[in-house]
């Protein structure tokens, strides 16, 4: 069986939240990684793929999001990577991704992954109200999101 | 095709909702140092603290160090063959 690994970045204003997957053991590993420079984002997104040796690196697509504008730019930082050909870079339509998946929310998204990996049980935010901002642990599902796609893909490819 | 990581007692212990300072204990250490070490492959477990992570983590040691494990396999396998090959060697000085 071919084991592929693949790292899903989610950019915040504290700096990356990523998650790792593999094939074999599913979730290996999640966190944020604090970038505390402008310049140091492609450098962080580096590490973390040398970190964890991964095959590929996963983003939300910078085309089809709906992220604020200093994110855009470091998704498209990122995505020079793969044009660099440093490190090959899946690009996801989110929306279209929840949409195949009949998750019409974020929280339905992160409810499916915990039913999936329990051990993110702890990071579920509580329910949000329209007044709120969202909590940063979210992004920890939308990097598995990602995570995950790039990861059935690459699995999928022969 | 990505080679196994060198140890996965992070994956395993976030999987049981433990700190490191809660499987340090467990496994007889005082110190989390020691758990954080063994996660970054600074370190090797004593066999003592390699069987209770295993009896801890619910996971063979062989599937904690699957990268370790891995790289093993492959050195015994090449001194083997040359074993085998009636190189120079282990082997080679018994016979």
């Amino acid at each position: 069986m071919t084991e592929v690994r693949v790292v899903g970045l989610d950019p915040t204003s504290r700096g990356w939240v990523f998650a790792v997957v593999e094939t074999s053991i599913g979730l290996v590993d999640h966190g944020l990684l604090r970038v505390r420079s402008a310049e140091a984002w492609r450098e962080h997104a580096l590490a973390v793929v040398r970190r964890f040796d991964a095959d590929a690196l996963a983003i939300a697509d910078p085309d089809r999001s709906r992220f604020r504008r200093e994110a855009l730019a470091v998704l498209r930082l990122v995505q020079d990577l793969h044009v660099t050909k440093e490190i090959p870079v899946v690009t996801v339509d989110v929306y279209a991704h929840r949409r195949r998946l009949k998750l019409p929310t974020k929280r339905h998204a992160a409810e499916h992954l915990v039913s999936k990996y329990p051990e993110l049980a702890g990071r579920m935010p509580r329910q949000r109200k329209p007044w709120m901002s969202e909590d940063w642990s979210m992004n920890v599902f939308d990097a598995l999101l990602v995570a995950e796609f790039a990861l059935h893909e690459l699995a999928s490819t022969p | 095709m990505s080679r196994p990581l060198h140890n996965y007692i992070r994956t395993f212990r976030r999987r049981l909702n433990l700190t490191q300072r809660q499987l340090a204990w467990l496994v007889g250490s005082r110190s989390h140092t020691l758990i954080s070490r063994l996660e970054r492959g600074r370190q090797l477990p004593s066999l003592r603290v390699a069987l209770s992570l295993e009896v801890v983590l619910g996971v063979s040691i062989r599937e904690l160090y699957r990268g370790l494990a891995l790289d093993m396999k492959r050195l015994v396998d090449v001194r083997l063959g040359r074993a085998r090959r009636g190189g120079k060697g282990v082997a080679g000085k018994a016979a």
